[in-house]
């Protein structure tokens, strides 16, 4: 009698006297099991992974891990399958806002402590009996230029006071609507939950806001995305001010995507193009020949007036000195001081310049218009 | 920035600001001016206002609300429906005919969506 293996079932001698067919037939049959396990008539390729065939691992079952840095390239990725949850920050996008930086202070450098425009396209809501002070501040900037200094104190206003950026949805940036959008900013304060960002507007949207600052005196980057409704006229970019502090702001930006963007600064002269679209000084220099005109009485003269940059709506336009920072030439090129100056005719293009004086101009003859003071100048605003 | 009106009084005249020189006060409603054309008639887009500190500033406002379209376009409509629209075309009244008007304006000059509901 012979016994057998557990698992293939191989037959065992057990005493001599099974030798004989132990030898001759057991034995033989068992060896034919075992040839047969490692033959191509049984499927048996010498491909699997216990005989140092090729590892077939499970599908999913790869992690970043097993992979070597650096390794992946471009080819082994498919075409127009990177989306833009996959970018991180440093991916370069178009920034959306105007004055991200805070660069640009047409409108002087501070500080604006009421309800109204600040540094340029940011508007300050102070709500209650909350006080904000907001200056151009160059020695707390991140890296370089200047960022907006802020400091409040706050009172009734609940969390609410907040300087923005406002988008108008319908006019300005109809392209933002029905996407997904991701506004961020360089935030310091040395004051814990204190200062976040927000994003509200209309056509339904829910405002949504970031994390707080956490207080510890260094710049960090807060970030709120939102998914803007495709009926929305407009978004405010607020920051929001929630305790009393100081903080400073700078590098904002808003992009397509559910992804922050680093800040990427402009060319000053993109930068400040972007500006004038909403805000121009022109003038401001004495003797300075600001246009050409024509006089049609002896007291009366217009002159058409380009603006630099087409307007976003037709502005509103504003002598600060009033007549007495202007004059204007006689027949003999003589100076003549205006006694009343306004626009008219304007356009986002332009407006023309009515200039009225006592006397000595020649109905048909040009004239020259210029400011006789750095004062004198003429304020284009329009504000969407 | 602009001689703004920040509120509009029953007699009629304006509240301003002229913030870039901290000038503040009111307007009375006769000096509250529609801009003159070239031949002496009024023009019903555009409105003057000269800040009554006496700095000599002046702010011409497009019919369309130029710096604050809220504040802007309400200064005309309150204008119209004190005393008519310089055109001629609307008398003064407190109707729905001079707010029309205005918005009607407003849509030329600057499109639709620039109109801000009162």
């Amino acid at each position: 009698m012979s016994g057998s293996t557990t698992e293939l079932n191989l037959s065992t001698a057990v005493d001599a006297d099974d030798n004989a067919d132990y030898l001759t037939i057991n034995l033989a049959n068992s060896l034919r099991t075992l040839d047969g396990l490692f033959n191509n008539v049984t499927g048996h390729t010498h491909g699997g992974a216990h005989q140092g065939g090729p590892v077939a691992p499970a599908a999913g079952s790869i992690t970043s891990g097993m992979i070597a840095d650096g390794t992946i390239v471009a080819a082994d990725i498919a075409n127009a399958t990177i989306t833009n949850a996959k970018l991180a920050s440093d991916t370069a996008r178009a920034n959306l806002l105007t004055n991200g930086g805070f660069e640009i202070w047409q409108r002087g450098t501070g500080p604006f402590t009421a309800s109204g425009w600040g540094p340029d396209r940011y508007y300050l809501s102070i709500v209650g009996t909350d006080t904000l002070s907001v200056s151009r501040d160059a020695a707390n900037a991140l890296v370089s230029g200047y960022c907006a200094a802020c400091t409040f104190v706050l009172g009734t206003g609940g969390g609410t006071s907040n300087i923005a950026q406002p988008l108008k949805l319908a006019t300005e940036q109809p392209n933002v609507r029905g996407r997904t959008v991701t506004f961020s900013m360089s935030v310091k304060c040395g004051t814990a939950n204190a200062v976040r960002l927000g994003v509200s507007g209309d056509g339904g949207l829910v405002s949504v806001f970031s994390a707080f600052h956490v207080g510890d005196s260094q710049y960090a980057t807060l970030s709120v995305s939102v998914a803007v409704p495709a009926s929305a006229t407009f978004i405010n970019l607020n920051v929001l001010f929630a305790a009393s502090c100081t903080a400073y702001l700078d590098n904002a930006m808003l992009v397509v995507g559910s992804v922050a963007a680093d800040y990427a600064p402009l060319h000053p002269a993109d930068d400040l193009a972007r500006c004038l679209r909403y805000y121009e000084t022109i003038g401001g220099t004495n003797g300075e020949y600001l246009v050409t005109g024509q006089a049609y009485a002896a007291t009366n003269a217009l002159a058409p007036l380009r603006f630099t940059t087409r307007k976003a709506v037709t502005p509103t336009v504003t002598f600060p000195t009033g007549p007495g920072g202007f004059q204007c030439y006689g027949a003999g090129a003589s100076p003549i001081t205006l006694t009343a100056i306004s626009g008219g005719g304007i356009t986002p293009a332009g407006t023309q310049i009515s200039a009225t004086v006592a006397s000595g101009l020649v109905a048909g003859n040009a004239t020259l218009i210029f400011p006789n003071t750095s004062l004198g100048t003429v304020v284009v605003e329009a504000n969407p | 920035m602009s001689v703004r009106p920040i509120a509009f009084n029953a007699d009629g005249s304006v509240d301003v600001v002229y913030d870039e020189m901290g000038h503040s006060g009111t307007i009375p409603a006769a000096e509250v001016q529609w801009a003159t054309q070239i031949d002496g008639s009024h023009n019903h887009n555009f409105i003057v206002l000269h800040c009554p500190d006496g700095c000599g500033a002046t702010s011409t406002w497009p019919v369309g609300g130029g710096a604050d379209a809220t504040m802007g376009q309400q200064m005309f409509i309150q204008k119209t429906q004190r005393e008519g629209c310089a055109c001629g075309n609307v008398p003064a009244g407190t109707d729905a005919l001079p707010e029309s008007h205005v918005r009607l304006n407003v849509n030329r000059m600057d499109g639709a969506g620039r109109w801000v509901e009162a």
